[in-house]
């Protein structure tokens, strides 16, 4: 089964490297970098065995994550994986994330950040996980254990199915509606995620609102 | 009377400006015509303001002025929604656009990248 990590980057030069090289060596994945837009050294930090697509203008992550599988799914992939760049994803995981694909019971697996206890700090918890969560799912009618952490993989079929318009950040709850659309099988498996200093706060949270309304409101 | 003569002046130059873009066909023959009927019911509004004030009357809203301002602020708010519409859509074909060319060119590695830029 031919698997495709997508990573998708923006100025991510300090960190693209290990990411990449941790991913290589976690498994026998073929590695696609989409370098979005970067204005830094990200792409010639990219390691020559990973294919390497450029946005000529930076155009977001959600937009990145579907250039990247569309390029995927052209080379032929079975299997499609959407992994962060800046390391808060850890490569160990991917295969867990995999396991219920490759066992052909499920079209897609989301990791959870919840299914594995203390894994969140106490304030991101409460503050802005939990209410975006409830959010998501009274919004999607799918129930999960968390939202927008980024790291999922899924089958050439539910890749091929899903649509994502949004090109920020929203496009995380686009997925889970396109699951329920799609009438896709999904299960959550325990995932860590890596904290870093940055990541999205409550600015994110308010951007991605804005997003969805707009959504609903065009079209 | 100097504020008749100068907004007078002023929905004369966006006439005239339309009719332009008219002629040049940057503005379809429809839309055109709603802006042209707009500029002059704003000078006839100025030098005859018994219209918007009968006007007013007849829909059942107390002045003429009132009127005019409600009228304006419904009109500014559509366009706002249909520049914001159009913005999104502008948004969306970019990002189809650079996915295009990135699919395009397909994987460069960083001495052809470098060279690109």
């Amino acid at each position: 089964m031919r698997t495709f990590i997508v990573i998708p980057a923006f100025n991510e030069e300090e960190r693209i490297q290990a990411t990449v090289t941790s991913v290589h060596d976690a498994g026998q994945y073929d590695v696609v970098v989409v370098d979005d837009g970067s204005t830094d050294a990200t792409a010639s930090r990219v390691p020559s065995y990973a294919a390497l697509i450029r946005h000529s203008v930076n155009r977001g992550m959600g937009a990145a994550l579907v250039t990247g599988t569309a390029f995927a799914l052209a080379h032929g992939a079975d299997c499609v994986v959407h992994f962060d760049a800046d390391g808060q994803h850890r490569a160990e995981d991917i295969a867990g994330l995999l396991a219920p694909l490759r066992a052909g019971t499920v079209d897609i697996v989301l990791g959870s950040r919840y299914l594995r206890p203390d894994s969140v700090p106490k304030t991101k918890k409460y503050l802005i996980h939990k209410p975006a969560i409830v959010f998501q799912n009274l919004l999607t009618g799918v129930r999960l254990t968390d939202a927008h952490n980024g790291f999922r993989a899924m089958t050439r079929n539910a890749a091929e199915k899903i649509s994502i318009t949004q090109d920020r950040m929203a496009h995380n709850t686009e997925i889970i509606q396109e699951i329920r659309r799609n009438k896709l099988r999904y299960v959550e498996v325990p995932v860590r995620i890596v904290y870093r200093e940055y990541g999205q706060g409550l600015k994110a949270g308010v951007q991605i609102l804005r997003d969805l309304i707009v959504k609903k409101l065009i079209r | 009377m100097w504020i008749q003569v100068a907004i007078t002046l002023f929905s004369a130059f966006a006439l005239v400006r339309i009719y332009a873009q008219l002629k040049q066909r940057r503005l379809s023959p429809p839309i055109a015509l709603i802006w042209m009927l707009l500029w002059l019911s704003v000078i006839i509004v100025f030098w005859l303001p018994g219209i918007a004030s009968q006007l007013a009357l007849y829909v059942g809203i107390g002045r003429g002025a009132d009127l005019v301002v409600y009228v304006a602020i419904i009109i500014l708010m559509y366009l706002q929604y249909r520049f914001f519409e159009r913005l999104e859509r502008l948004h969306r074909d970019v990002t189809t656009l650079t996915r295009q060319l990135a699919l395009r060119d397909g994987t460069k590695k960083e001495n052809s990248s470098d060279s690109d830029r």
